[in-house]
């Protein structure tokens, strides 16, 4: 009885203290003029791909405007350049220059009388040295299932910085609202970077095929904000603001080297 | 020889007049508890002749010899008179005895009650501390920084929130002082509620502007709470049971009339009650805790020595986790008295502030702030017209940005973080006069000169435009790193227009050392301290103010309109993308650039009778101008245009009232998106103009039904009955921008509210 009283008390301070809601709202936001917007590819093995489209209103439900009549150049460290050919929805490609590992490339767009230029460089593939599925190391109730985790190891050269991005799909779909990043500045022991990761629910026998990008240290930074540009702005913390690309001012994106390690897993 | 003579004879303080007028000084003191009041008015019938009782309850007049009749009158209690014959040098302790219900027009008559247009004091609000327990607040918890933030000028930084801004000026820029020492975080569970219990605290005074050279070190405001030092005459208590949180205070004397001591509590417990109905586990904590404490001896007449501490912690942790983070101040004063007119305080201070977590007893991370100081301030009365003030004081701060270790187990993968520990000197001298010039004008003049010392042992590193270390440089313990010296005048005037009205102006330039390097504009425990350094210059404001000062309905009306403009040099931002917390170079990634504030304050109070209250409004802007965020003036976080604060108190019967809160603002200036773009599959936010929204307007009406309990010989009780946000309506706290979850490919924006009505009820007693 007294436990029915305590547990209605605490209900209702629960109920009326904690009575935070969330709700859509509408509001009108300014309108700006669309600026350019870059995101480049030079992975290994790859051909140079560039889309170039423009932002949009942020309600607005139309694809964004794509730029078709841009000219787009790739150089690579010995000076070798090529033009990437326009192949449709706002897609540059190049058709001979593939990504080497240690190539220090240059991306340059043209477009009415704007130029932008940005520089990236292709580390080595990573390699994975393990990965392993852990039960999450506390909370819950004594007897409650606990949460797993997968933890990704992957091989660390002690000569130089090692950062990875890396993407998750599960049953072939994408997994994961932001970026996941991986650096030796944060976790490494000895010879390995290691990243840790809540697994989805899932059902045994289900693939999570893991994609892993070795990417340099400014890339690491553009990848660290825009994730949060991706959070969306949280109105009463940080102030938001826009990641600065690696093509200069005014435009955003960015124009990235990387070199990637593929595997598959089947979930337990 | 003739001036070391006249040092020596005001520092004694006296010596300086002709024999026909002798000083009438002592302490004023409640005669129920003993407990010294501050602020009290003491002058000399029918003449122009009078003060105030200071921070300690001392006062002195030198008055002509002969007969006077000295009067003394303080808010809630009745009015002391008395005839005396001064052919010497006297010692005249008055005790004041407790107003009640039936004496409330003695109370009314016998008050000097135009304090407010006699002083020179500017931007000065005085909170009565009885009058907090009428106000609805969030829990029903009486809160003082709440309350605060109810006067004009002073704004929330959130809802629910007792982090303030003071005139436009950001947190860290408010002093906050707990028996002269230094609050650094003033609130438990994220802002919710203030760090300072009600029930132990005997006086709190706001300073936005006419800050006396007194203090320093803060750009914004000063807020000085002081401590209830105990019932010297009999033991009492008083406490009260809430819905968060338990409170109880015990006080009395140690040696009647010599010796007392106050201890005070408080406790939530919203983990106690989930626990034992059930809905947590064992293994969760969730609560905060303060304990003040304090006991004073008087030596003889002339000594008297006070002994105060306040420790408070907030601790949340479940299972192996855990994090807690809270306040420690200490504060040793001795009060002496070289002669009639000669007061001194000598004060040792000691204050910290940490903030910790621990994960399977292997990951521990902490940071935080400490202080060891002593101040030395004299009041010399010099005459009827001049009363001096003088000082020094020096602060040793110790900073711990942070510490990351992580044990030589299974989170040993992740790399110790340590941040260097920062040392430095804060130091301050200051002289003072106010001074009366004729029946109408009065003025305080003053300054202050302050120091402050980088100090070694440390590193300090150049770097170049891409925030990269190019060189450093070591500096060994006790070395000076960097120094920074600035000269602080201060002016307050009063120009008495007539009975009823007056005119004030200020003057005040303030340089603060230490900055808050903080992720958010809420306040969080994680936010770090740091101080001024080679390449991070200390904040300087100039503040300027005026005000026209009426009282109506024979003083029991007081109206005031303020106008004040602040510019400020050296404010500081980030750079886009910087992390705040474990960022060894984060001085590298700091952006300086000018500020201005400016605006109007109206204030009405109605201060007696059945019903009283007040209506405030404040009017203003707040910009900062700095190059790399944007080319022209921006409104900062803190820009709010409109302010309004409605309190009114009713009572019903002698044992019934009914109080009510209705504040509204217009929102505080936000950055929200102006477009959108895709990048690698998802969807990212583009910002133009900094700040260039608004958050919606917020208003809430709060209720208080408050029902005394029938007096049954020395205990008595009271409930109240509070509801938070009567109508319910669901003001924004953060509003977010995302891919609609309804409509995949569309972009909505959320609102996200933190209460709706909350009711709450509180038994409090006294005995």
């Amino acid at each position: 009885m007294k436990n029915k009283y305590i547990t209605g008390l605490f209900a209702l301070l629960l109920l009326l203290t904690i009575s935070s809601c969330e709700e859509v709202i509408d509001i009108d936001l300014n309108s700006s003029s669309p600026v350019v917007v870059a995101e480049g590819y030079m992975d290994k093995d790859s051909l140079c791909t560039m889309k170039l489209t423009y932002t949009t209103g942020y309600f607005q439900r139309e694809d964004a405007a794509l730029i078709e009549d841009a000219t787009m150049t790739i150089t690579d460290e010995t000076g070798t350049s090529e033009i990437l050919h326009y192949i449709g929805k706002g897609i540059y490609r190049g058709a001979s220059m593939r990504g080497k590992v240690n190539g220090h490339y240059t991306a340059t767009i043209r477009m009415d009388d704007q130029v932008f230029s940005g520089i990236s460089n292709l580390m080595p593939v990573p390699v994975i040295d393990s990965i392993n599925y852990e039960d999450f190391p506390f909370g819950g109730h004594p007897g409650a299932e606990l949460p797993q985790m997968l933890v990704i190891s992957m091989k660390r050269d002690p000569a130089r910085e090692n950062h990875f991005m890396l993407k998750f799909r599960h049953n072939g779909e994408p997994v994961g609202s932001s970026l996941d990043l991986a650096t030796d500045s944060y976790s490494s022991s000895g010879d390995v970077v290691q990243y840790t990761t809540f697994l989805m629910e899932h059902e045994s026998g289900d693939t999570l095929s893991v994609e892993i990008y070795a990417i340099d240290a400014d890339l690491l930074r553009y990848y660290s904000q825009i994730n949060e540009a991706i959070s969306g702005g949280m109105g009463m913390s940080t102030t938001p603001y826009n990641p600065a690309s690696n093509l200069g001012d005014d435009i955003l994106g960015y124009f990235m080297a990387r070199s990637r390690s593929d595997t598959i897993l089947i979930l337990p | 020889m003739k001036i070391r003579i006249l040092i020596v004879l005001l520092l004694s303080g006296s010596g300086l007049f002709a024999q026909n007028r002798y000083t009438v000084s002592g302490g004023v003191s409640d005669a129920s508890s003993g407990e010294n009041l501050v602020g009290a008015t003491v002058y000399v019938a029918e003449t122009t002749l009078g003060g105030f009782s200071n921070s300690y309850g001392f006062y002195s007049l030198t008055v002509p010899k002969g007969r006077q009749v000295i009067v003394c009158s303080y808010i809630g209690y009745e009015g002391f008179r008395k005839e005396i014959n001064l052919d010497e040098d006297m010692r005249l302790n008055i005790r004041l005895t407790p107003g009640s219900t039936e004496l409330e027009e003695v109370i009314v008559h016998a008050e000097r009650a135009d304090r407010k247009l006699s002083t020179v004091e500017i931007g000065v609000e005085r909170l009565d501390v009885a009058s907090i327990t009428k106000i609805p607040v969030l829990l029903g918890e009486k809160d003082v920084l709440k309350t605060l933030q109810l006067m004009p000028g002073i704004s929330t930084i959130s809802e629910g929130s007792s982090g303030f801004s003071v005139r436009g000026g950001s947190m860290d820029q408010n002093l906050i002082l707990l028996d002269e020492a230094p609050v650094y975080s003033a609130s438990h569970l994220m802002g919710f509620f203030s760090v300072f219990n009600a029930d132990a605290i005997k006086d709190v005074s706001v300073y936005k502007g006419g800050i006396p050279a007194t203090y320093g070190g803060r750009a914004a405001s000063v807020v000085d709470i002081q401590m209830k030092d105990g019932n010297n005459q009999h033991f009492s208590g008083s406490g009260g049971i809430g819905l968060i949180s338990s409170r109880l205070t015990i006080e009395g004397p140690i040696v009647k009339d010599k010796s007392s001591f106050i201890l005070s509590g408080r406790r939530s417990y919203a983990d106690l009650m989930a626990r034992a109905s059930g809905q947590l586990t064992e293994n969760v904590t969730l609560y905060f805790y303060d304990l003040n404490a304090k006991i004073n001896y008087r030596v003889n007449e002339n000594n008297r020595i006070f002994l105060s501490g306040y420790f408070g912690k907030d601790d949340f942790g479940f299972e192996d986790f855990g994090t807690d983070w809270g306040n420690g101040t200490g504060t040793l004063r001795w009060n002496h008295l070289f002669s009639p007119r000669l007061f001194s305080n000598t004060t040792l201070l000691y204050s910290k502030f940490d903030y910790g977590f621990n994960l399977q007893d292997e990951v521990k991370m902490s940071s935080g702030i400490e202080d060891f100081s002593f101040k030395e301030d004299f009041t010399s009365f010099l005459s009827p017209d001049h009363t001096l003030k003088f000082g020094l004081n020096s602060t040793w701060h110790i900073f711990n940005p942070g510490e990351l270790l992580t044990g030589d187990g299974e989170f040993a993968i992740i790399e110790d973080i340590i941040m260097e520990k920062k040392q430095s000197l804060e130091s301050g001298i200051y002289l003072s006069n106010e001074s009366k010039f004729g029946k109408r004008f009065s003025a305080e003049y003053g300054l202050r000169l302050s120091m402050f010392n980088q100090m070694g042992e440390g590193w300090d590193f150049s770097y170049d435009e891409e925030n990269r270390r190019i060189d450093s440089t070591w500096y060994g313990r006790g070395e000076v790193m960097q120094t920074y010296v600035s000269l602080e005048p201060r002016l307050s005037m009063n120009y008495r227009l007539g009975e009823r009205s007056s005119v004030k102006a200020s003057f005040n330039r303030i340089t603060q050392y230490l900055h808050l390097l903080s992720n958010s504009t809420s306040g969080q425990p994680t936010d770090t301290w740091v101080p001024s350094t080679t390449h991070v210059e200390p904040v300087t404001v100039n503040q300027v103010s005026a005000g026209y000062y009426r009282n109506f309905l024979d003083n029991n009306l007081e109206f005031s309109v303020e106008a004040y403009y602040k510019q400020m040099h050296h404010v500081t931002d980030y750079e886009d993308g910087t992390y705040v917390m474990f960022n060894e170079d984060i001085e590298a990634s700091i952006l300086e650039g000018d500020g201005r504030s400016y605006g109007f304050e109206f204030y009405l109070k109605k201060k007696y009778g059945s019903l009283t209250g007040w209506i405030s409004y404040t009017l203003a802007r707040t910009e900062n101008l700095i190059e790399e965020i944007s080319p022209d003036w921006y409104p900062t976080t803190y820009d709010k245009t409109h302010d309004v604060a409605i309190v009114v108190s009713y009572d019903l019967t002698r044992r019934l009232s009914l109080s009510g809160t209705w504040v509204y603002y217009t929102g505080n200036a936000v950055t929200f998106p102006s477009g959108k773009y895709e990048f690698d599959g998802y969807l990212a936010s583009y910002y133009t103009e900094r700040n260039g929204y608004r958050m919606p307007d917020y208003h809430r009406l709060d209720l208080n039904l408050h029902l005394a309990g029938k007096e049954r010989s020395r205990f008595k009780s009271s409930w109240d009955f509070s509801v938070y946000n009567t109508y319910n309506r669901y003001n924004a706290y953060i509003i977010s921008f995302r891919e609609s979850k309804t409509n995949p490919g569309s972009t909505e924006a959320v609102k996200l509210s933190l209460f709706g009505i909350v009711p709450s009820i509180t038994w409090n007693f006294e005995f």
